[in-house]
């Protein structure tokens, strides 16, 4: 995951405050910033659920599965009917 | 040998033009796409998706025998024509839900080849039947890793806002999508919002975040820096189609007061003998013209269309303006895979050519090649109650197809009764013998039955018998 992704979707929340303009919209801009931002999230939230069961596995001592989330819905979307 | 003519609507993308010669569908690939269609075409995608009729089939054929002399074109497919054209602003809900959901398993199918879709055109989705089918090869491109979804805007509004309307707010997005062709704008949809609709993380995410943030970008210049430096992963790109998909397969229409037609073919005035008369003539008339096309006028849920193809019609297209008893005959024709369209149309207000240079889009009429039509209780509907003079309507309904049933329901009927009881009746020449006469002078009638005590009658009329008679 990209590490800029936190810092740049914290500076795209700051567009939010943005009154509203009328001139030379471009339509695909706003698409991209919403990808970033989820991205971010969905990155921000990966990291919190490593953290978290790293952190129970200091009272479980169960070992931390690092296999990614998101990685792995790949392998599910080619057999969907 | 006839030239071939490029499709109107073909000219946005300078990847490939459709062009259509002698009834056939022919796609020239253009230089500038031969390096991703080479690529597509050695990742397997396109087998994989063609074998599940997702796709429509191709093949390459010899440009130079064709007379594709245009030194763009590096090569040129044939597609298998599509029966009938249609557009989005024409489908029913489940019709655009079902295109919504093949376009997102589509672009995971790909993503996992290494391709992805160039755009999100929900005109890149016809029908057969009621299945959706994507028939746009060149949107098919490589993927460059780390890259964004490019059609995501699109998607939204020709897909996820239009069934929004629908599911949110409970108003049907035909209307709305044909006066405005490229979809409808996240930013109609937010002005529409209430306040508990902000409970949803998906219409937060995908409406209202999305609207701040293009409004946001408008002011504040974005260096296009940010996204040729900033690489959106895989997986996110993954989960963000995977997201969409959960959400549009839970999306239904608002539920709301049930639609005039939702009930019909329980409450109409048929008794069985009249209903069993009235398919006996109408397989009659399947079995002696086989249509290729026949055209349903007024469908309802497809009750005659299906007899007609039982009977040897060979593809059936029904159109209404009511969307529940659409829907719930796309429903039925899936479940019995029947070679059954149904498309939404207001027969009084078809749909007219549009687009760029009025063009772009074909009107409803210019786009049937139907051989048969059925007009089943529409006509009191047309000239009573929207007041078009009967002679205009039987030219209309000639001008469909060459052969046809028409069902005439005359005065004394309860259905007619009940669309004159607050008006004045303002018909005089709608009677049953000047109905005969008028399709008499533009046809030749092959057979009449009475098929009810109140009069209503069956005509079956066939245009081109009259003239070889003539």
């Amino acid at each position: 995951m990209n590490s800029n992704y936190f810092s740049i979707s914290c500076a795209v929340v700051i567009l939010l405050s943005s009154p509203c303009a009328f001139a030379y919209l471009d339509p695909g801009t706003g698409s991209l910033l919403l990808q970033l931002v989820l991205g971010g999230i969905a990155g921000l939230a990966t990291i919190t659920k490593l953290y978290w069961q790293q952190l129970k596995s200091l009272f479980t001592g169960n070992s931390v599965s690092t296999t990614n989330e998101l990685d792995t819905d790949e392998n599910i979307t080619d057999e969907k009917t | 040998m006839d030239s071939a003519i490029v499709d109107s609507g073909s000219f946005r993308d300078p990847a490939g033009h459709v062009y259509i010669r002698n009834e056939k569908i022919y796609r020239t690939v253009n230089k500038c796409a031969v390096d991703d269609f080479d690529f597509v075409e050695s990742s397997g995608i396109c087998e994989r998706l063609v074998s599940k009729k997702w796709l429509i089939k191709s093949r390459k054929v010899n440009a130079v025998a064709l007379g594709f002399t245009s030194p763009q074109a590096q090569y040129v497919l044939e597609h298998p024509a599509i029966k009938f054209v249609s557009y989005p602003y024409e489908w029913s809900f489940c019709a655009l839900k079902s295109a919504a959901l093949l376009h997102l398993d589509i672009h995971l199918m790909a993503l996992n080849h290494g391709v992805t879709l160039s755009d999100a055109s929900a005109f890149n989705i016809q029908f057969n039947g009621s299945e959706p089918i994507f028939i746009d090869r060149l949107s098919l491109v490589r993927y460059q890793e780390g890259a964004f979804w490019s059609g995501h805007r699109q998607f939204c509004e020709q897909f996820l806002n239009p069934l929004l309307l629908r599911s949110l707010f409970g108003i049907c997005h035909n209307a709305w999508f044909r006066g405005s062709p490229e979809g409808v704008s996240t930013a109609d949809i937010k002005r529409l919002l209430r306040i508990r609709h902000l409970f949803s993380w998906n219409i937060l995410a995908h409406v209202v975040l999305h609207d701040l943030l293009q409004h946001g970008a408008a002011e504040k210049s974005i260096s296009k820096d940010v996204f040729t430096s900033t690489r959106f992963p895989k997986a996110c790109f993954i989960k963000l189609l995977s997201n969409l998909r959960k959400w549009i397969q839970q999306l239904e229409p608002k539920s709301q007061a049930k639609s005039l037609w939702h009930d019909y073919a329980h409450t109409n005035s048929y008794t069985t003998s009249e209903r069993e008369q009235k398919q006996a003539f109408i397989s009659e008339f399947s079995q002696a013209v086989g249509p290729d096309l026949l055209l349903d006028i007024g469908c309802n849920c497809g009750d005659y269309s299906q007899v007609a193809l039982n009977a040897g019609a060979k593809y059936a297209v029904g159109i209404d303006f009511d969307q529940d008893a659409l829907d719930l005959g796309i429903s039925r024709a899936k479940t019995l895979k029947l070679p059954l369209q149904f498309l939404y149309q207001n027969t009084t207000n078809p749909s007219p050519a549009q687009g760029w240079q009025e063009q772009e889009r074909k009107g409803f009429m210019q786009r049937s090649t139907a051989n048969a039509s059925l007009a089943l209780a529409v006509i009191h509907h047309m000239v009573i109650a929207r007041n078009i003079p009967v002679e205009q309507f039987v030219d209309w309904l000639m001008a469909l197809a060459p052969a046809g049933v028409l069902e005439f329901v005359p005065k004394s009927d309860p259905m007619v009764q009940q669309l004159l009881k607050y008006r004045q009746d303002i018909f005089p020449g709608y009677t049953q013998s000047n109905i005969i006469q008028l399709v008499e002078r533009r046809a030749h009638i092959v057979k009449t039955k009475k098929i009810s005590d109140s009069g209503r009658i069956l005509i079956w009329f066939d245009r081109l018998n009259r003239q070889s008679m003539l």
